[in-house]
């Protein structure tokens, strides 16, 4: 379905929990996943996808169309979890440009998280990138969004988004290629 | 989503996408929370009226006769009434008439 038609029928209350039900199957996996690299325990990922759906229903008819539906929805979802990784360190508000220094204790604490050699390199090399650095990366690599999109879901520059971007990827396949030798 | 598991290990519980969907569209429909919204406010209304009712009935003076008698034990309202200027003679001389006309009709 077009994200036009879509659109219309989220904005007419006759059809509007229809519309929110294709909604929910068109986004609830792509969404979810940007938020779980973000938070990492699925229970985490959970509670936030559900609070990232309650935003965008209760926001629909304030969307001005000024940029993709797909784009704005994931702008919510990554609001949502900086929001709660701000309410989960509880000292202070989260430094994007620093590392998660309990990347790893959240990571292994998950019950759905499988180790293997790969998802372990994969996991160190994440950890050691800034918050910001790491959201860039996976919005390309794993979600496959376009640059102009990350750009203006996360609120940076496109060519600083480019430049993270690829700076990142190398440093990954080198990393990999040399664990894998 | 397969290379989120063949890359990172990360999984999600059995059929977790068709549970997740259904939680949510609990949360959010307005259709399933506006039955016991409705009953609550029909409820309640009759209740508070009846509250409300009770409150007014009880505590303000709702007819002339209450008004009237409050007013005449009041200097200053008899003033208002008459017109007199209220001076400290016009007080002593009011309450000095209020003592005879109660010793001749109460026999106070």
């Amino acid at each position: 379905m077009k994200e036009g038609a879509l659109l219309k029928l989220l904005k007419n209350p006759a059809s509007k929990d229809k519309g929110f039900k294709l909604l929910v199957d068109l986004y609830q996996e792509k969404i979810y996943w940007m938020i779980r690299k973000m938070v990492l325990s699925h229970d985490s990922t959970n509670d936030v996808l559900q609070d990232t759906y309650i935003r965008i229903f209760k926001g629909i008819d304030n969307f001005k169309e000024k940029s993709k539906l797909s784009t704005w929805i994931y702008r919510i979802a990554y609001n949502e979890s900086i929001r709660f990784l701000n309410k989960e360190s509880k000292m202070k508000k989260i430094e994007l440009d620093s590392k998660d220094e309990n990347y790893s204790k959240k990571l292994f604490a998950d019950t759905f998280f499988d180790a293997d050699n790969l998802s372990l390199k994969f996991h160190q090399i994440l950890s050691e990138l800034s918050i910001r650095q790491r959201n860039i990366f996976n919005m390309k690599y794993f979600d496959e969004l376009k640059f102009e999109e990350i750009s203006k879901i996360t609120d940076i520059n496109i060519n600083t988004v480019k430049s993270v971007y690829y700076s990142v990827e190398k440093k990954i396949k080198k990393e990999i290629n040399e664990s894998s030798l | 989503m397969n290379h989120h598991y063949k890359k990172l290990g990360l999984r999600v519980p059995k059929d977790y996408f068709k549970r997740s969907k259904v939680e949510i569209l609990g949360k959010i429909s307005p259709k399933e929370k506006q039955p016991t919204e409705n009953y609550n406010f029909s409820y309640y209304l009759p209740i508070a009226a009846i509250f409300i009712g009770t409150l007014i009935f009880y505590n303000f003076p709702l007819n002339n006769e209450n008004l009237t008698e409050f007013d005449s034990n009041s200097p200053i309202i008899s003033t208002v009434i008459s017109g007199e200027e209220i001076t400290n003679e016009y007080i002593i001389e009011f309450y000095s008439e209020s003592v005879v006309l109660n010793e001749i009709y109460f026999g106070n």
